[in-house]
């Protein structure tokens, strides 16, 4: 096999969880940086505007990963391409269960608030 | 014929023609047999081959269980009454840290390698794995060291500061001594052992499967070793990061983690912990794969949902990552961030539960379950102790719990519930399931069930009092306690648990002691199991390497035992009179080359000799007999590397069935440009863990970063620094186009413009070092100019192993044994040489750039 195509075919296999680290990535350095600043918090509904960058982030990602889905395995055999197929779906389906498990967390909890038994 | 048309030929069913007609040539079997002799005596100390190195690691590994094991004992014993003096608090520091350090880093770890070093290359057709070299290297740098390390507690020097080793309490002001040193470099070997296993065990499971063995035929613990080699490879790079800097700061007083300087105790609990939370899952996912392999072959039933666990492996591998912050719910990281790795670590739930469900629907479908067999009996014993852990773990991953939970003996009833449950209890399962695989007779059923029965009382008896004593409030790691209502009673229930583990797994030394015989024949398919291992073997693996057609081959190809032991399949013997195995495409496991293996040689284990003895050398500061040590480590290894990469001249190898295989490989394709660009990998981890402290310690302390770019070194040093690295890689490129042409007359301005690319190299580091040196910026100063400093002497670094490489194949060269066809060890320079010319320019743009950004 030419390792193009088992670079492809790799990639697409790992996409979602791929797509689901760089999501966790961008949102925990995100949070990080703004709250150690301490940047000023307008609000709209009731959630500050770090937070809807957050919700952008993880609609971003869902998008993503929905493109991903899009793309086909090269493996020449039927099998291995409905294996790939399969487990990359699936892959992606956790991962996008995990992305908005994530991104709820903006709706329920205050952006920056110290994290520590009060 | 054509290839395809030959190797659709050779598959089953077509009147039963097979890639090797019979009767096979007399000589056939003995060539083979005398290419994988062992050799007499002292000897058999040189070997390399799976069969011994895999056997010597897991009983290594198993050593360590049970020291580590003699030390929670002396714990247990110290705890089981109030204000108890037998152990002092110096002592019992000691012993805590060195129990959780040495389970950890010393078994755990090291098991789950040896295992896969065992049991690998077999299951999945191979004759050895890849690198044999590798793996007897990192054992034997593994075994030495190991070793040493734990007698520091013999001499009262061993680490005390618990196996996470926070700062500050670890740093040189509340530390000093060389106690934290021997953790902090004792376990570098384990981490170079480690990455050596990855390497190997993913270019293994990629690169040597059987024909046939699709990726959506792999057995599952071949999938669950992929992973975890995946986890080592970008989990390991953090804590190997985290230790670097901590040792810098402890020798040299670079503030990473001292907070009047600008640093943050912190960084190093999140480094330590971006590698913590993972190493779990590189403990429990290989044991997942065992039980996944254990139970079809006590059920008699293939594993329902083979492609649900699948994923399920590769998505905890993934999701394992997103959880090192749960950890550290009490440290004042906002809540936000706090929330994210708490839904992460709900979120591995659902991969998790996937996983039981499966087991228990194979369960459910048994087809042969009655009377239950001692690794069954462990696998049950798991799924009780593994899911009561997972549930703990499921409350304390809600972040309200954990504050009250934290640091106190709930969570270290969770953790070896999940721990005992999830790892220990399936590795018991593994050693009754798969000893008959390598020794003569399998071990004692009765004996089993005994040990089965006292572990399992024993464990619950000891962890689960544990929660009580921990909801009471009783804190973790204190050396004693005063006779609270209800912790006196509990503590010795627990004690008197771990006495019944200790006396369950002396009954499995007894029983191993009767009955594990090692003498070259094995006891055979005793489980009646599907996978390949338990093909008739010898010390070359199968006499031929079948094709296989399904996930339990030894079940859908009935006749295939016999069929392999006569050679029938694909490479009955050896060819071309060496070792060999061969080389498949890495998803349809098509047959590509036949790769040359080496045999026995003293290299691995002098120059793991020198690896151990250098760490360990340079703990107690004795530097010159360290580099000594390091000096004989790099000339072992540049011998063994030396015979690597022969010239291609072997005419090509008929394996059978008209498939006819050239030996050995170049470029993309051959299997050490895989493993170069694993390392490739695992050095970009390493970079970016740099990255990442860089910009943590700048968020936390952006005060002691520069304000003005006065204090920076002007535009024009990092710009020559860049170009002299682009510079050399130019001329890399340049030598890789010359040496494409094969004229003999092109090697001589290739050794010349090589040598100059290393002196640019250098020189691009020399002048980045300048330019700082020109500020007033310095690295014992503050944390920014710790972690410039570092940049910086990482980058150095990485230079220096280039330059080593480039020199090595300027030497080569100069031997005459560089070619355009003979050019592995050009390729794989080249592969390195381009990714330390990226890292520089990396960290140029963040040491450099970054600042300006902000002043």
């Amino acid at each position: 096999m030419h390792p193009s195509r088992f670079t492809h075919d790799i990639l697409l296999l790992f996409a979602g969880p791929i797509v689901w680290g760089l999501h966790f990535l961008a949102i925990y350095g995100f949070t990080g940086v703004v709250c150690a600043r301490a940047l000023p918090d307008a609000r709209w509904l009731g959630i500050g505007w770090s937070g809807w960058v957050v919700v952008a982030m993880g609609v971003l990602a869902l998008a993503v990963l929905a493109g991903c889905l899009r793309v086909r395995p090269l493996s020449p055999a039927p099998d291995d391409r409905r294996f790939l197929r399969w487990t990359a779906v699936a892959l992606a389906g956790l991962a996008a269960l995990a992305i908005v498990w994530e991104t709820l967390a903006v709706f329920l909890v205050p952006g920056c608030a110290p994290g520590v038994p009060g | 014929m054509t290839k395809a048309e030959a190797l659709d030929s050779a598959r089953p069913g077509n009147d039963g023609e097979l890639p090797n007609p019979l009767p096979r040539p007399a000589e056939e079997l003995e060539r083979l047999e005398q290419a994988w002799r062992y050799p007499p005596g002292i000897r058999v100390l040189t070997e390399v081959n799976n069969n011994i190195i895999g056997v010597l690691y897991i009983g290594t590994a198993f050593l360590f269980f049970l020291l580590a094991g003699v030390l929670a004992l002396l714990m247990r014993t110290q705890l089981a009454v109030p204000e108890n003096h037998l152990l002092a608090p110096e002592t019992y520091n000691q012993v805590f840290t060195m129990h959780g350090t040495v389970m950890m880093f010393l078994f755990a770890v090291p098991m789950v390698e040896a295992v896969g070093v065992l049991l690998l290359p077999n299951m999945l057709g191979a004759r050895d794995l890849p690198f044999p070299r590798l793996s007897a290297y990192a054992y034997w740098a593994y075994a030495v060291g190991g070793l040493v390390f734990f007698g520091s507690l013999f001499w009262g020097v061993a680490p005390r500061g618990g196996w996470f080793m926070y700062p500050p309490l670890t740093s040189y002001e509340f530390s000093p001594g060389d106690n934290a040193d021997f953790w902090l470099l004792g376990i570098g070997f384990i981490e170079i052992s480690a990455i050596a296993g990855a390497i190997e065990i993913v270019v293994g499971v990629l690169r040597t499967r059987a024909p046939g063995m699709t990726l959506a035929r792999m057995p599952i613990y071949a999938w669950s070793m992929l992973v975890v080699a995946g986890l080592i490879i970008f989990a390991f790079p953090a804590v190997i990061l985290a230790t670097l800097l901590l040792e810098v700061e402890r020798s040299f007083q670079w503030p990473f983690f001292i907070a009047a300087k600008g640093g943050d105790p912190l960084l190093w609990q999140h480094l330590f912990w971006f590698f913590g939370h993972p190493e779990v899952y590189i403990i429990f996912l290989p044991a997942a794969g065992m039980v996944s392999m254990i139970i079809p072959a006590m059920t008699g039933r293939p594993l329902v949902g083979y492609r649900l666990v699948v994923l399920a492996l590769v998505g905890t591998g993934f999701l394992s990552f997103g959880l090192w912050v749960h950890h550290m719910f009490t440290t004042g990281i906002p809540q936000l961030s706090v929330s994210f790795f708490s839904a992460a670590s709900m979120a591995v739930a659902v991969p998790s539960g996937i996983q039981v469900f499966a087991w228990i629907a194979t369960v459910a479908a048994a087809r042969r379950m009655r009377p239950l067999k001692t690794p069954m009996l462990f696998v049950l014993g798991f799924f009780f102790i593994f899911v009561l852990g997972g549930l703990t773990g499921v409350m304390v991953a809600v972040v309200p719990f954990d504050w009250q939970a934290h640091d106190t003996y709930f969570i270290v009833a969770h953790l070896h519930y999940v721990l005992i449950g999830g790892m220990v209890f399936p590795l018991f399962a593994a050693l009754y399931f798969w000893a008959p695989y390598v020794s003569r007779k399998p071990l004692s059923e009765r004996i089993g069930k005994w040990a089965f029965w006292l572990m399992f009382i024993g464990v619950n008896l000891t962890f689960f009092p544990m929660h009580l004593t921990g909801l009471a409030g009783m804190p973790r790691r204190v050396y004693t306690y005063a006779d609270h209502p209800g912790w006196g009673a509990l503590n010795l229930l627990s004690t008197g648990g771990a006495y019944l583990i200790a006396a369950g797994v002396l009954l499995v030394v007894i029983d191993m002691a009767l009955h594990f015989r090692i003498s070259g024949r094995n006891a055979g398919n005793v489980w009646n199991a599907g996978t390949l291992e338990w093909l008739p073997n010898g010390n070359y693996a199968s006499r031929s390497i079948p094709r296989v057609t399904g996930r339990e081959p030894l079940w859908e190809q009935p006749g295939l035992p016999r069929e392999v032991e006569q050679g029938r399949w694909y490479l009955p013997g050896a060819p071309t009179g060496r070792r060999e195995t061969v080389v498949t495409s890495p998803i349809e496991a098509e047959p590509q080359y036949l790769l040359l293996m080496p045999g026995p040689g003293w290299s691995p284990l002098v120059s793991a000799l020198g690896t151990a003895g250098f760490f360990l050398l340079l703990t107690v500061k004795m530097v010159l007999p360290a580099l000594l040590f390091g000096v004989v480590a790099i000339v072992a290894l540049l011998k063994w590397l030396w015979a690597s990469d022969p010239e291609p001249d072997h005419p090509r190898v008929d394996i059978g069935g008209g498939v006819l295989l050239p030996v050995q490989m170049t470029g993309p394709s051959s299997h050490s440009w895989w493993a170069m660009v694993v390392l490739v990998i695992v050095s970009a981890s390493i970079f970016g863990s740099m990255v990442f402290s860089y910009l943590f310690l700048w968020t936390v302390s952006p005060d002691v970063w520069p304000t003005s770019t006065a204090v920076l070194p002007g535009w024009v040093w990092p710009a020559i620094s860049a170009s002299l690295l682009l510079a050399s890689a130019m001329l890399v490129r340049w030598c890789n186009r010359r040496l494409l042409r094969a004229e003999s007359s092109t090697q001589r301005s290739l050794q010349a413009v090589l040598g100059a690319a290393v002196l640019l190299l250098f020189a691009s580091v020399v002048v980045e070092v300048a330019g700082h040196l020109s500020t007033p910026v310095s690295p014992t100063q503050s944390a920014y100019g710790a972690a410039v400093y570092m940049v910086g002497a990482l980058q150095a670094f990485f230079v220096a192993v280039v330059a080593c490489m480039g020199l090595y194949t300027i030497a080569r060269s100069a031997c005459g044994m560089l070619s355009a066809r003979r050019r592995q060890t050009f390729d794989n320079t080249r592969l390195f040489w381009y990714y330390a010319v990226a890292q520089g320019l990396a960290g140029l743009a963040l040491v450099h750039g970054f600042p300006r950004l902000l002043a």
